[in-house]
């Protein structure tokens, strides 16, 4: 992931009241940054060509399970994907936690995702967000 | 017009099921409601956090099936790799339907 869409996405909380700070242990892989004192990793999600609710979904859950091993919090600037809306990002979040707790089954620990942030264009093309958080959805 | 299923119907059938087989689920069973629970999940009849305890009910069952439908065969395929898990689904020894339950008619 790139500095611009690093700062993109940083740009982004910001002008919503939140305030990203950087991670001491970014370069150990251990999250881009701190909120609130809690780690989140950063993702980018586009290109998906064929972008039917079942990919769009699938790739949410993707990037969320690659963020996983990160930082428990995950942000995903899906801005550059057409075809995303509110139903599809919370059925994207919810299959990465499916997957989440399945492994953590196999493995016999603890899931590790708590929040999914994802960022999108709404139906009139302004920026827009949906946490879906494990506790309260 | 269906209600919703509850957490706590979901963990006594779950529940039952396990006491039949002697306390333990076989594998076969669990890989079922594995996918059973996903679904209600996937499409929002079940809480996130009321998934994470129905699949601590099932004991340790392998990853790759319900990552396949979750992620889609390429992810899964992908994160397994990256993470060492194996694709190949293990079998776990089925336990002895007990006495009793065998009795039942």
């Amino acid at each position: 992931m790139s500095k611009a869409d690093e700062r993109a996405i940083d740009d982004y909380l910001r002008a919503k009241g939140i305030h990203p700070q950087p991670n001491p242990g970014e370069a150990a892989g251990q999250g881009d940054r701190l909120i609130d004192g809690l780690r989140a990793e950063y993702k980018t999600l586009s290109g998906v060509v064929n972008p039917t609710a079942d990919k769009l979904s699938a790739a949410i859950s993707n990037r969320a399970m690659n963020a996983r091993s990160q930082a428990p919090n995950v942000i995903i600037d899906a801005r550059n994907q057409h075809g995303m809306n509110e139903g599809i990002v919370r059925r994207g979040a919810v299959r990465a936690y499916n997957a989440d707790d399945t492994i953590a089954s196999a493995a016999g620990g603890a899931a590790k995702i708590e929040s999914i942030r994802v960022i999108f264009k709404d139906a009139s093309g302004n920026d827009t967000d949906i946490i879906v958080s494990r506790t309260t959805s | 017009m269906i209600d919703k299923p509850t957490y706590s119907e979901l963990e006594s059938r779950i529940k039952d099921v396990t006491r039949f087989f002697g306390g333990t689920l076989p594998i076969e069973h669990a890989l079922v409601w594995d996918g059973y629970i996903g679904a209600l999940s996937e499409w929002g009849l079940i809480s996130v956090k009321e998934h994470e305890r129905l699949v601590h009910l099932l004991g340790k069952i392998p990853a790759a099936p319900m990552l396949h439908i979750a992620l889609g065969s390429e992810g899964a395929h992908e994160l397994m790799e990256r993470e060492g898990l194996e694709d190949i689904p293990f079998r776990r020894k089925s336990p002895a339907r007990v006495q009793k339950a065998g009795n039942r008619r």
